[in-house]
């Protein structure tokens, strides 16, 4: 995967997983979905949660240029020994996600705030571990609570309560083009020697 | 003769509230919201920060095409243009400030 791609993954594997308690079921899994599932199938799994991307913007903020080289390139390509990858630092990007909870019993919905608040966004901080392509590595983002707003309604004479969640991820952009080249075997470092050296110094 | 460093450079700003309603609502109309409720939002500069106010009738139409619903997908407006914006006033005023320091008979 990359990005974006990436991100969307390690959004809902942090948010599967949830359970809720009830008179009929002491551990009734959350359903976590990318935006609202159809009819036939939410109707027989509240609750649950919906991940949706509604925006990205360059950071600024946290940009910085000049080249970088590794062996895997940026995990995406199984290493060579011997061999490198130089490219560009790539754009630095934030992306917003609006995560909404869905809930028809209000325990449930007390239960997913309680999770979220205290295990996902404490002090609205938290973090989002997004594994590479080649599963060797782990980078772990920023995700920042920027804004909370409860939007419950009544449906069919039913409560719907609803929680909106938005948050920010930090992440980078996908290598725009590289140089696969050799690793260097030896460093040599001057190589001629001044004659010009004063008395009582030594050359480097 | 001394200046009011902090109230002149507000003066950056005039006008700013006027370009960016314009702009809100234009970005609203092309997201798909109805132009009566995207005519009603406007933009408001306070303490140096941007916020956006709407005409409080339409609150819970606002709030549904922003946040969506279980029918409807959300269309953000409010959160991508106040994103877009994060920096402007402080762009604005550094622009402002600079520009004065320079040409502004401040430095010797």
């Amino acid at each position: 995967m990359s990005f974006i791609l990436s991100e969307d993954q390690a959004l809902k594997t942090l948010l599967t997983g949830i359970t809720v308690a009830d008179e009929k079921n002491a551990a009734r899994q959350v359903g976590v979905w990318f935006a609202n599932p159809d009819i036939e199938s939410r109707s027989q799994s509240y609750p649950y949660i919906t991940i949706e991307l509604i925006d990205f913007s360059p950071a600024t903020y946290r940009q910085q240029s000049g080249m970088f080289v590794d062996n895997d390139l940026q995990g995406t390509i199984a290493p060579t020994a011997g061999y490198a990858y130089s490219y560009e630092i790539p754009v630095t990007w934030d992306l917003t996600y609006q995560i909404t909870s869905y809930a028809r019993h209000p325990r449930h919905d007390r239960a997913i705030l309680a999770h979220l608040l205290n295990k996902v966004f404490v002090s609205k901080r938290g973090y989002l571990a997004v594994p590479n392509d080649l599963g060797t590595e782990t980078s772990y983002r920023h995700l920042t609570l920027e804004e909370f707003i409860k939007r419950d309604t009544i449906e069919d004479n039913r409560r719907l309560y609803r929680s909106v969640f938005t948050v920010t991820v930090t992440s980078e952009g996908t290598v725009a083009s590289y140089v696969n080249s050799k690793e260097a075997a030896t460093i040599k470092i001057n190589q001629t020697q001044t004659s010009h050296i004063p008395t009582g110094k030594q050359p480097i | 003769m001394g200046v009011n460093f902090r109230k002149s450079s507000l003066t950056s700003l005039s006008g700013l509230e006027t370009s960016l309603t314009k702009e809100l609502i234009r970005d609203a109309i092309r997201a798909g919201w109805p132009a009566k409720i995207a005519k009603t939002l406007f933009v408001t500069v306070d303490k140096l920060s941007i916020s956006i106010k709407y005409d409080s009738k339409y609150a819970n139409q606002i709030n549904d095409l922003e946040y969506g619903t279980e029918e409807i997908a959300p269309n953000p407006i409010f959160r991508t243009f106040l994103n877009k914006h994060s920096n402007l006033i402080d762009n604005k005023v550094s622009e402002w400030s600079l520009n004065y320091l320079i040409n502004g008979d401040v430095l010797p």
